[in-house]
């Protein structure tokens, strides 16, 4: 009987959400295959969550469970994924690392390259701490409320990373488009 | 580090309001007092 309650819990509370945490997870892991190998670990913590737990807000407490979920898995397969800070220097340090590390030219990537493509990899490019909060916000569409309450954080970073991830991208796309240009 | 030094740019809280603003994240009255605000600041209407 217990299972079977669990299980309908589970229709209702996470079968619902899979698409958002599906959708989380592939921008935190940068593609879909880690992300579905993290969406597996989600499903199974949320299953055994429900058993003891009370579920208010359930897309918000799914997510929450993704993105601790996620982060897990990047400490376990790519630590060095895993800066979280809302220091800007470090998203300046990681586009310097991506030239050196033999990334494609701005020149070379900009080529045929179409804008959804291009916001793609300026949102990928982000630190994960802002990157998490922009994809909740914009993709996901949760209230500041929601994103404070899935990531740990007070409101007021919320605020401010949201606004500091926007104006990294637009920065970003802008210089790329200056770029392509003059290339074309 | 976020430049302050832009005699243009709004300082970090407004422009944390204006984001707000935009998302519809702010009580009535926040809402109103921005307004208020920027009828009366274009550089801040124009952010």
């Amino acid at each position: 009987l217990a299972g079977e309650q669990t299980g309908e819990r589970f229709r209702e509370f996470v079968l619902p959400h899979l698409d958002d945490a599906l959708s989380l997870a592939r921008w935190l892991t940068g593609n879909i295959t880690d992300a579905e190998d993290v969406v597996q670990d989600v499903c199974i913590r949320a299953l055994s969550a429900l058993g003891s737990q009370t579920v208010g807000n359930s897309r918000a407490w799914l997510l929450a469970i993704v993105r601790n979920t996620t982060f897990t898995w990047l400490g376990k397969n790519r630590p060095k994924a895993l800066v979280v800070t809302d220091d800007d220097r470090v998203f300046e340090e990681g586009r310097s690392r991506m030239n050196e590390e033999g990334q494609p030219t701005p020149e070379a990537a900009l080529i045929a390259r179409a804008d959804a493509a291009l916001l793609q990899d300026a949102i990928a490019a982000l630190p994960i701490a802002f990157r998490e909060t922009l994809v909740l916000r914009e993709i996901n569409g949760l209230s500041y409320r929601e994103i404070a309450k899935v990531t740990g954080s007070p409101i007021g970073t919320v605020m401010s990373r949201l606004a500091r991830a926007r104006e990294h991208l637009m920065r970003h796309v802008g210089e790329i488009q200056s770029l392509e240009g003059r290339v074309t | 580090m976020i430049d302050n030094s832009d005699a243009h740019a709004p300082p970090e809280e407004d422009r944390l309001l204006l984001h707000a603003y935009i998302d519809r994240e702010l009580d009535a009255a926040t809402v109103l007092a921005l307004e208020r605000r920027m009828t009366a600041d274009a550089r801040l209407k124009t952010e």
